[in-house]
């Protein structure tokens, strides 16, 4: 299933005042925290924040990263007298989105000028991270009965240990149950019907 | 602020939001931001902006840089990303 797409510019800075940044740049930010607000989380939960930071949802795509870069421009004087320190443009996107994305020199010229960073994050990638992977196979093959977990902690246990690379596969993970089963004796027909029902579960992780 | 890197184990932000009990994308979108300006001044050590991050068996957060050969402790706990009530 493919993943949905995100773009939030972040407006960031100490001393800098979420609401009256939206006011004076007339665009609708969201207040994740303001400068002086009691900080609900984090490093200063329950003290004063002494930072800012606000986010403007956009469309993930290059035509509303140019509408709102020029605006930006225009108000940059505003931003900077707010105290806004960072502009970060975070794009949170699918593979097929990001591969849309096309940064002309014009806009990469306009980001500049605003001073602005943009990052890409593919959001289906950060799902192979192997160590995710073992640590969700783990809690699964805790649940099922009759299952030789030694057997499988070791299977899993040299695994880990040979692909060092994040980027573990579904069909890595679906290779590791299959020889597991293998090495399994007597009737497994139960259990291999139960981890094929896990394996769909990891392919769809 | 030591930089240790015995037992830390590096998650991505399916993992941490479950930890949370929150979804990916609140963890990426309003969580992530605060780390990242919590810490900026020990992500500076790492030499790149967007650190991954780990976490030890006490749960205390670590930030590392891409191949993890520099890390640094936050020194405190991931669930002080959990929003007071």
């Amino acid at each position: 299933m493919r993943s949905i797409s995100y773009l939030d510019i972040q407006f960031i800075g100490n001393n800098l005042n979420v609401n009256n940044l939206s006011k004076d740049i007339n665009v609708p930010l969201e207040n994740i925290v303001s400068a002086g607000e009691i900080a609900k989380l984090g490093r200063y939960k329950g003290l004063p924040s002494p930072y800012g930071i606000g986010l403007l949802k956009i469309e993930p795509n290059i035509e509303s990263i140019t509408y709102y870069t020029e605006i930006l421009l225009k108000v940059k004087d505003l931003i900077l007298k707010n105290n806004v320190e960072e502009i970060i443009y975070d794009v949170d996107a699918n593979a097929e989105d990001l591969e849309n994305i096309t940064l002309t020199s014009s806009i990469l010229m306009k980001l500049s000028q605003l001073n602005a960073k943009i990052k890409f994050n593919n959001n289906e990638v950060s799902n192979n991270n192997i160590a995710n992977l073992i640590e969700k196979i783990n809690v699964k093959i805790a649940t099922l009965p009759n299952v030789n977990k030694k057997g499988f902690q070791d299977i899993l246990n040299i695994t880990s240990q040979t692909f060092e690379d994040k980027n573990l596969k579904p069909e890595y993970v679906y290779a590791i149950i299959v020889t597991f089963l293998e090495s399994l004796n007597g009737d497994n027909k139960q259990l291999k019907s139960k981890l094929k029902k896990a394996v769909e579960e990891f392919d769809h992780i | 602020m030591g930089s240790k890197k015995t037992n830390i184990k590096f998650y991505d932000e399916d993992y941490l939001a479950g930890i949370l009990k929150m979804e990916r994308r609140a963890f990426h979108r309003k969580i992530k931001p605060i780390i990242m300006k919590d810490f900026q001044m020990e992500i500076k050590k790492l030499k790149c902006d967007n650190p991954d991050i780990g976490l030890d068996s006490n749960h205390i957060l670590h930030l590392g840089n891409p191949s993890h050969t520099i890390i640094v402790s936050t020194g405190i706990s991931i669930f002080d990303y959990l929003e007071l009530k």
